[in-house]
């Protein structure tokens, strides 16, 4: 068991790396995509913009490293919760946008594909977190 | 597995975590050679973005008067549906969609000349529409082409005639 949340731990970790690099690279880009989500007011984008992809490397370093395993998984399972729910806020008010999830590139609208991989993530992360709690009680 | 010796509260952890991130957001924006502003002006950068692709732009006020004059089009860049709900009198419809298919056909449908002012929306301020098909007109040779940057939101804010739909 041990094994396997170890594994399933890095690869969240992984996850959130890999979805944070294209958001630095370009935080302008991603700034124009969360102000097409409409819920983030004009004049905090440019800090979350900037603030969420270091958040997720912290939260993905923590996660593949076990540091904060906790904290780090907790803070998974809220982050994807929120992206998802973001995410069918737009959906149902029909603003075509870009996900915003793992590049600033213009070829990953919102769809039942970006739904499937965020629920699949969502479902990790609940994993992760459960199996960190129950690890830290036992020891 | 040491990790869970040190046993933390959780809160402390997420406070962590939030603080360590947050810093070297700001730590990293600093290193950049272009520290990217905390508080992004969109509208200037949306103006900035047209000027740099040689596009003139107008808000929804400023369009109201060219409105009728002679050699003045309107061109809806949103897609036929949205165009059937509402759009500016007098606008033609052309999606954004047909930049990637035969642009010039669709231009010729439209009967545009290549002496007219195009003015080109979408529907509001958000949406990028405009400039892509604005840039597309330009390229396949229409010379005056401007881009209403709060669309058709703005239009109907700035209390211009609209037709069709309710």
């Amino acid at each position: 068991m041990r094994v396997v949340y170890f594994l399933l731990r890095v690869a969240l970790g992984g996850i959130f790396l890999a979805a944070a690099w294209d958001k630095i690279v370009d935080p302008l880009a991603f700034a124009k995509i969360i102000r097409n989500y409409q819920i983030v007011p004009d004049m905090l984008v440019g800090g979350v913009a900037q603030a969420l992809p270091w958040i997720e490397v912290v939260v993905g370093m923590c996660l593949i490293t076990g540091l904060f395993a906790r904290g780090a998984s907790f803070s998974a399972t809220l982050m994807m919760a929120v992206f998802l729910s973001a995410m069918a806020w737009a959906w149902h008010k029909g603003i075509s946008t870009q996900c915003g999830c793992f590049t600033t590139k213009a070829d990953d609208a919102i769809s039942v594909r970006t739904f499937i991989r965020d629920g699949s993530t969502l479902a990790l992360a609940l994993l992760v977190t459960t199996g960190s709690f129950l690890g830290a009680r036992r020891v | 597995m040491t990790q869970a010796r040190f046993a933390a509260p959780v809160w402390f952890e997420l406070v962590c975590i939030l603080l360590l991130g947050g810093g070297l957001s700001v730590a990293m924006n600093l290193a950049r050679e272009e520290p990217v502003p905390w508080v992004i002006d969109f509208a200037a950068m949306e103006r900035r973005d047209a000027l740099k692709k040689g596009l003139e732009t107008v808000d929804a006020h400023g369009a109201r008067i060219m409105l009728g004059k002679p050699g003045v089009v309107f061109i809806d860049a949103r897609t036929p549906e949205e165009y059937a709900l509402g759009h500016v009198a007098g606008a033609r419809s052309l999606p954004q969609e047909a930049m990637y298919g035969d642009l010039d056909e669709a231009t010729k449908t439209l009967g545009l000349s290549q002496e007219d002012r195009l003015m080109v929306y979408c529907g509001g301020v958000l949406c990028d529409k405009s400039q892509e098909l604005a840039e597309a007109l330009r390229t396949a040779g229409f010379p005056y082409v401007t881009v209403v940057t709060d669309g058709f939101d703005g239009w109907v804010a700035a209390g211009g005639p609209t037709e069709g739909g309710i």
